[in-house]
């Protein structure tokens, strides 16, 4: 019987019912613009993964710069950009000119091309048809838009919280136009004889154990040839460095940033010394705060793009200055290895079993490049620990990307996958 | 041949070979097309990236194994339909057999990632629980639990909806 089903499985999911096309041009245009980068300086590599990651992903390319907000009273010849709602996610304040339900939430996500959120009770999203989005569909036409009724699920609340959700659910489909005003914090989505259907808040960017790379200050890239600049978010922290000088602050839950000190270094030129004071400026200054994807966005109070950075979780491995253990246990490289890695801001460390190791790395985004390892403080190991001291070491130089989660680390290799935990 | 040209050209050849497999993989792994398409393309680029690395030795399995280690949380709210699809009385049978293959993607589009991966990797690509293991850096217990329960989580999602 178990034999039976696991034979059906195997046909079933082997049937060529769905081609997925690849696209060999724009993978090598990608991998192209990455390997470019790493040759010339991290700094510019930054700039190609970004490059690389708008093309990954299409709702980013699609984007250019999403959430340029429309100022109240602003005249027909600044109506919206197509897009702009893309990739933009609210919290409800105010249904039909109430406020919500104490304790309750409604969010709403636009993507490209559709929408999904949380009603306060149940799920909602799209469903396809032949490859056009159907149920959950939006369009924008400058500050018209129109969304189609939401597929959602079916889960039974309290009367309250269903009769509102139903009241929102029910405003979806009446949207007639938007406006999004004081500087991107509001969007009220309005019906067809201008009553304001439903307002939103900005929802809080997940800024919380996310390490950045600095792509772009106010629309131009860092300075060539120099360590661009950079920041860190954990703990409620920020630490940062402007390409001159260290920051730090704190930035709430909300996504509010506050910078409280930096150092006073002087900086080598008058390049570096404004792009310093701009990265400044922009944390100090951005009005709105967006997480989208891998893409961190500060914004200013017209919505102008003050800063752009790409997330590159070694910064964040880094900061945490955590110790993980080689938590292969069930294969084969048996179950206390006493292998151990650290990740520092340019260099690994930690210890194979029988000596210490160090190495140099090379990060931009989830892809990683270690250097060959050099050995300290070796000591007498027997042979199997020896000859898996020397295999984890191999497997080092071979790591090509890198995933990591709060409580895990994993190198991907040619060969396999090094899963490591913190213990 | 430039070395640029070598590299995209032996490349070019293993998209025409592997995508296949490895689209079917993504379809799996996110039961979306767009997102499929999403997690193929990112895979082929950090594949490209590591060519020289890869080239000589299992790129395939180099890309599946990118390809099942990359987070794909995200990726998969998107998914075409928050429900299964309905069964319509008095269809032909090869449009039954379709629907129910459609189904048991979604259904395995429902399953925790771990369970997902495990059973793309044991069922699709036909690898041991070691190589499961090896793949995914998880113990062979882990791999084997995540089987069971993945494959009994299939069996009742089915069942329960056949007999609807």
């Amino acid at each position: 019987m178990n034999e039976d089903f696991e034979d059906q499985l195997r046909l079933a999911i082997r049937h060529d019912d769905v081609e997925i096309a690849a696209d060999t041009d724009a993978a090598i245009r990608n991998g192209r613009q990455i390997v470019r980068g790493r040759r010339i300086g991290w700094g510019v590599a930054a700039c190609a993964v970004v490059a690389a990651a708008a093309l990954l992903l299409p709702g980013l390319a699609q984007r250019g710069v999403p959430g340029v907000p429309v100022e109240p009273g602003a005249t027909t010849s600044a109506s919206p950009a197509s897009g702009v709602l893309a990739g933009t996610e609210w919290n409800a304040v105010k249904l039909e000119g109430a406020a919500l339900r104490p304790g309750t939430s409604i969010t709403l996500r636009f993507g490209d091309g559709w929408v999904d959120g949380f009603g306060g009770c149940n799920d909602f999203g799209y469903t396809t048809a032949d490859g056009k989005i159907t149920a959950g569909a939006y369009h924008q036409d400058g500050d018209r838009l129109s969304i189609a009724p939401v597929a959602t699920t079916t889960k039974g609340c309290a009367n309250g919280v269903s009769d509102q959700e139903g009241r929102f659910l029910q405003a979806i489909p009446r949207v007639d136009h938007f406006l999004v005003s004081s500087g991107g914090l509001v969007l009220q989505l309005f019906g067809a004889d201008g009553g304001i259907l439903v307002q939103f808040e900005p929802a809080a960017p997940k800024l919380e154990r996310t390490g950045w790379t600095v792509t772009a200050i106010k629309g131009a890239p860092p300075v060539p040839g120099t360590r661009p600049p950079s920041l860190v978010f954990l703990n409620g922290s920020l630490s940062g460095y402007d390409g001159c000088n260290a920051i730090t602050g704190h930035f709430s839950a909300a996504g509010a940033i506050t910078v409280t000190a930096t150092t006073f270094k002087l900086c080598s030129d008058a390049a570096i010394s404004t792009q310093a004071d701009n990265v400044k400026a922009a944390l100090e200054g951005a009005s709105r705060v967006m997480v989208q994807g891998d893409e961190l966005s500060l914004l200013g109070r017209a919505g102008t793009p003050l800063l752009k950075a790409t997330s590159d979780p070694a910064r964040v491995l880094a900061a945490e200055g955590a110790t993980w253990h080689l938590d292969n246990k069930g294969g084969d490289w048996g179950n206390d290895t006493g292998i151990t890695i650290r990740v520092n801001d340019a260099t690994l460390s930690g210890k194979t079993g029988c000596a210490e190791y160090t190495a140099d790395f090379q990060h931009a985004g989830d892809t990683w490049t270690i250097a060959e390892p050099t050995l300290q403080n070796p000591h007498p190991c027997p042979n199997t620990v020896s000859a898996r001291s020397e295999r984890f070491l191999g497997l080092l130089q071979k790591v090509t990307a890198v995933q990591a989660t709060e409580d895990q680390l994993r190198l991907v290799t040619p060969d396999q996958t090094l899963s490591f935990s913190r213990k | 041949m430039a070395w640029g040209s070598r590299r995209d050209a032996e490349f070019a050849a293993f998209v025409a070979d592997a995508s296949k497999t490895l689209g079917r993989t993504a379809w799996l792994l996110t039961g979306n097309q767009d997102a499929a398409a999403e997690l193929l393309q990112a895979t082929l680029v950090k594949t490209y990236v590591a060519w020289p690395r890869v080239r000589s030795g299992e790129a395939a399995a180099y890309a599946r194994r990118i390809m099942v280690n990359t987070s794909i949380d995200g990726w998969r709210r998107r998914r075409e339909s928050p429900g299964l699809p309905q069964d319509e009385p008095g269809q032909p049978s090869e449009e039954a057999a379709f629907d129910e293959r459609e189904r048991l993607g979604r259904v395995l589009a429902d399953l925790p990632l771990q369970q997902r991966r495990v059973i793309v990797l044991r069922f699709l690509h036909d690898l041991s629980e070691k190589a499961v293991a090896d793949e995914l850096g998880l113990p062979v217990g882990t791999v084997k639990s995540s089987t069971a329960r993945g494959l009994a989580a299939l069996r009742n999602a089915l069942v329960e909806k056949g007999s609807q």
